[in-house]
């Protein structure tokens, strides 16, 4: 019943349906006639009992009680369809929540991949003014450090600048190679050369060369460069009688020295071609030889000897044919070269405590190793940081470079062909930092001494002889 | 759900219309097979429906009746193309013909809609709306035919009538 009027729907249906009296007749048609609100009621009442008087007239077929229900293959279609829509209902109410997680998430990390970002452009910047050997020498010195920590041995503390320093030389050294050895000779270098050269022979010139190093300038890469030793002066080695000498001659060693060839560049050719005397030198006698002091061999370090353990056995003086830029061949005299004087230089190496570590011939780092074995031509050591065991083995060759400190904390680089002389078991999994310790498995390696440089306080390098 | 039900209730309003509904359109296409096909597409697309139901048994009622007469019309079975056919040819008789004639379908079908509500309700309620609308019996008659007093004779009788009003409101028979 509708409060606001003044008659009730079951009223207006008896009035439709004929179940009232006259007054009440009259009573509701002054209603409804005055209110379209029950007009609208009358309407819709008349059209739904005039409906049902008609449908009462046209029944319709009806299906038996079993047949009204749908089959059960509709059924799980369509309760399958609820289950699965509810699910997704649910996990879309799941997934709202995580959504605030993941902001979170996003909000958490994309400022801390800006700051590491940041932080890289700024490593890469500064890296500029560094050298990309220096960042790995660096790196290097680094994961040395930390293999130290673990082994327990005490490293002292280097200076960072002076560190930084050393590690620019070494780059510097390292990259121009054994090869280029030559081009980097200095001016105060090749007059100290050409000084000793014209002065009396001092101890440093007879043990370093049996004949003229022949620093000529490659005018002519067809023609065989100027002098060549003949095959009686090769044949005819220095008669030195002190000890030192005599241990080269047992040694039987000899080194040629490498060739200077035009991609070295001419104007240091030039300089080198005016300086040095392509006399062969006199034979001393013993008496002229005086002992070898250690004072000698550091006032004599400004001699540079640069050579190359000669490929063919047996020749101690021959010629070594290169090939140039240009393909071709020339010949170059090869001196002797005693390395005695550097075995003697060595030992005051050991007693220090300082690490060493080893380069290839580019000056790529190989890490920090533990010499274990030394005589007065080779070193025989280990590579602390080999994760990969027997995998990682280095190959032999030419050209590798072992930086150890003496006892006066000076840098030496000692230059030299490395060979394998045990191979660790092959290991297939990558070992960790903490079991190398452990692992007492490690590949061998002995690299004979061919040339040694030690590093003075401008980080200048100076042969040792 | 779109239209802010649960599982439960979904299920609820399935359970509760679905022998209705198939009746329903059983009794307009007159086939049970095509009838349970209507039915559960009905269902499938109130489950599916986006917007928000707001009178469910309405809603799918109406749906059914919808897709029961697409379906005759498709089959050829609703006699509406001779409806149109004769508008073709009447068309001299302007448009209050069409509107006639539109008129009486949608009566028809709304006649059809109370039948099948009429076949729902109970057999006493369809004695009392047999005895005074097919046989125009007065409500002391159907008292003393049922046993019923007048005034309950007329509570019921008035029941259904405002229940099939609204339900035929709701389903927008009464334009």
């Amino acid at each position: 019943m509708n409060n606001d009027l003044d008659i009730s729907e079951e009223e207006i249906i008896s009035y439709l349906l004929g179940e009232v009296d006259n007054d009440k007749k009259l009573f509701i048609q002054r209603l409804i006639s005055e209110n379209p609100q029950l007009q609208e009621m009358e309407r819709v009442l008349t059209d739904t009992i005039r409906l049902v008087e008609q449908s009462t007239k046209e029944p319709l077929p009806d299906l038996e009680e079993g047949e009204l229900r749908l089959s059960q293959k509709r059924r799980n279609t369509i309760l399958g369809l609820v289950e699965k829509e509810e699910t997704l209902t649910l996990e879309k109410q799941k997934s709202s929540l995580p959504k605030d997680k993941k902001s979170d998430h996003f909000l958490f990390w994309v400022p801390l991949g800006i700051a590491a970002c940041a932080f890289l452009i700024l490593s890469v910047t500064d890296s500029d003014h560094l050298s990309t050997a220096e960042i790995t020498l660096n790196r290097e010195q680094e994961s040395n450090s930390e293999q130290d920590e673990l082994e327990g041995t005490t490293i002292d503390a280097i200076d960072t600048e002076e560190q930084l320093a050393l590690n620019l030389a070494l780059e510097n050294q390292a990259q121009e190679g054994v090869v280029q050895i030559l081009t980097q000779r200095s001016t105060i270098e090749v007059e100290a050369m050409k000084r000793d050269l014209n002065n009396s022979l001092s101890i440093g010139d007879v043990l370093a060369y049996s004949e003229p190093i022949p620093f000529n300038s490659v005018e002519d890469s067809t023609s065989v460069v100027s002098p060549v030793p003949s095959s009686a002066n090769r044949s005819a080695p220095p008669r030195v009688q002190s000890e030192t000498l005599s241990k080269i001659q047992n040694l039987g060693a000899d080194h040629s020295i490498m060739l200077h060839t035009k991609e070295l560049g001419a104007e240091l050719s030039v300089k080198k071609e005016k300086v040095v005397d392509p006399s062969p030198k006199p034979i001393i006698e013993d008496s002229v030889v005086p002992p070898l002091r250690t004072e000698q061999i550091e006032q004599n370090e400004d001699i540079i000897i640069t050579e190359k353990k000669r490929k063919a056995a047996g020749s101690e003086n021959s010629t070594q044919t290169n090939r140039t830029s240009s393909g071709r061949f020339q010949t170059q005299a090869i001196p002797q070269f005693q390395k005695g004087l550097i075995s003697e230089y060595l030992p005051r190496l050991w007693g220090s405590s300082e690490p060493t570590y080893l380069f290839t011939s580019k000056g790529k780092t190989l890490g920090k190793v533990r010499i274990i074995k030394k005589t007065d031509t080779a070193i025989e050591f280990v590579r602390l940081n080999e994760t990969m065991r027997g995998k990682s083995t280095l190959p032999d060759g030419l050209g590798y470079q072992l930086r150890l400190s003496d006892s006066n904390s000076s840098t030496v680089i000692i230059v030299g062909h490395l060979t394998r002389v045990k191979v660790a078991e092959i290991k297939n999994k990558r070992m960790a930092k903490s079991d190398l310790v452990k692992d007492l498995d490690f590949t061998t390696y002995s690299i004979q001494i061919e040339e040694a440089w030690k590093l003075d306080e401008k980080e200048n390098r100076i042969p040792i002889k | 759900m779109k239209c802010d039900e649960t599982e439960s209730q979904l299920k609820e309003w399935f359970e509760k219309l679905e022998k209705p509904l198939m009746n329903y359109a059983f009794q307009i296409v007159h086939d049970r097979e095509e009838a349970q096909d209507l039915v559960q597409d009905t269902f499938l697309r109130f489950f599916k429906q986006d917007e928000k139901i707001l009178q469910p048994k309405a809603w799918l009622y109406k749906t059914l009746r919808n897709l029961c007469i697409s379906f005759l019309r498709k089959n050829g079975r609703l006699q509406r193309t001779t409806d149109e056919e004769q508008l073709d040819f009447l068309d001299s008789f302007n448009r209050t013909t069409e509107s006639i004639l539109v008129k009486n379908l949608e009566k028809k079908e709304a006649v059809d809609r109370v039948s099948h509500a009429i076949s729902l309700l109970p057999k006493e309620s369809k004695e009392l709306i047999t005895l005074k609308f097919d046989q125009q019996k007065s409500y002391n008659e159907i008292s003393k035919i049922t046993g019923l007093s007048v005034s309950n004779v007329g509570y019921k009788l008035h029941h259904i009538i405002k229940e099939l009003s609204s339900e035929l409101k709701a389903e927008d028979f009464f334009r």
